[in-house]
């Protein structure tokens, strides 16, 4: 329809404008490509597999209803991140135990790092545990980050978003991304260290 | 910069957030110094260990279930309008929704036409021949209202100056 946008070679821009002239199975091909992405995104951000099968599900709800509108301006999967993410900041503050927006600095920060060289001299024996020992740690302290940090990770390490796509999914700036990364990685370096300690 | 500013730089320098030169900086520092090599080690291994959480798969019957929550959601008049909508963002069926518009608008406007006029149609036939009369008399009476106001008619030698060319023919 609009042959001179640019985003109008993006296959799945294409598989949405097929979908807006009435084809349900190119709804259907976008759903495949990206409901796990959702599904696990949201998965990450909040607890249950149960929330995020229903952060997935209205995720599409909201984009086949905004199909008729639907005009190529943005990347469809930074568009389907942005939506996901406004669902999954509804579902946190529905919660209560949080009241965040992304842009609120409210982090939570650590301390400062305390250097710890001693750490590497030892081979730690994290590696040692069995897959499904250190998926539980690594979850448990990537749930210990506060959620705009926490956001910012998932997007970028486990949705392999660039910085830039990850701002935009999150309505903050490029700047403001790599802040919040940096501060994960600090918190993750501590809080992952600590834990290699314990064990 | 010390090996306590490095460090403490070192996830902004992993998460490019520095300017080129400092970045350079600490690259340099990174190569004659152990210490921090190990310290970046540390940030590489804890950025690292982060793909042990791997993905899950969600509930495989996920399209079925959103046709039916789909379903679920929309209203009768949704689901109604929804296609029209859709047809309507189709700028080839323009015509068409005109041909729509001109068809209902005329139609409607040569219906209330055609209602009007069937109505005293209905009235005249519910009216004696009494009542038909009783009304044009009133008709009547008003144009003499009418005829008396008129002040030239008042005035006779008028009247009878217009009817003499009327005799002499
Ligand atoms: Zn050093």
């Amino acid at each position: 329809m609009n042959e001179s946008n640019s985003y109008a070679s993006d296959p799945d821009v294409l598989l949405m404008l097929e979908f807006q002239r009435g084809d349900r199975a190119s709804f259907e091909n976008l759903m495949r490509k990206y409901y796990k992405r959702i599904f696990n995104f949201a998965l990450r951000m909040l607890r249950s597999r149960e929330a995020a099968e229903d952060i997935a599900q209205e995720t599409f709800i909201r984009v086949y209803q905004a199909a008729r509108a639907y005009q190529p301006k943005a990347s469809f999967r930074t568009w389907l991140y942005t939506i996901s993410k406004n669902l999954i900041l509804n579902e946190l503050n529905k919660n209560k135990r949080f009241s965040f927006s992304v842009n609120e600095e409210q982090d939570g920060e650590e301390g400062p790092v305390p250097r710890q060289f001693e750490d590497t001299q030892t081979p730690s024996p994290f590696e040692a545990l069995s897959s499904a020992e250190r998926a539980q740690k690594v979850r448990a302290v990537i749930e210990s980050l506060p959620p705009p940090q926490r956001m910012a990770v998932v997007l970028y390490r486990f949705e392999r978003l660039s910085y830039e796509e990850v701002s935009e999914a999150m309505g903050t700036s490029v700047s403001a991304v790599k802040s919040l990364l940096s501060r994960a990685r600090k918190n993750l370096r501590v809080r992952l260290t600590r834990i290699r300690k314990e064990i | 910069m010390d090996c306590k500013n490095i460090q403490d730089q070192m996830p902004v320098f992993l998460t490019g957030g520095l300017s080129e030169q400092d970045s350079a900086l600490i690259q340099e520092h990174l190569m004659r110094c152990e210490a921090c090599q190990k310290e970046l080690e540390v940030y590489k291994l804890s950025w690292n260990s982060l793909k042990d959480w791997e993905d899950e798969e969600p509930d495989p019957a996920y399209i079925a279930r959103f046709w039916n929550r789909l379903a679920q959601k929309k209203t009768w008049h949704e689901q109604l309008i929804g296609p029209l909508v859709t047809a309507w963002a189709d700028k080839r069926l323009v015509p068409v929704f005109v041909s729509l518009f001109l068809i209902v608008f005329v139609g409607s406007a040569t219906m209330r036409y055609a209602w009007q006029v069937h109505q005293e149609e209905a009235l005249v036939t519910a009216l004696s021949a009494e009542e038909i009369d009783f009304i044009q008399n009133i008709e009547l009476v008003e144009q003499l209202e009418v005829l008396e106001d008129m002040d030239m008619f008042e005035d006779m030698d008028v009247l009878k100056e217009f009817a003499v060319p009327e005799a002499k023919t």
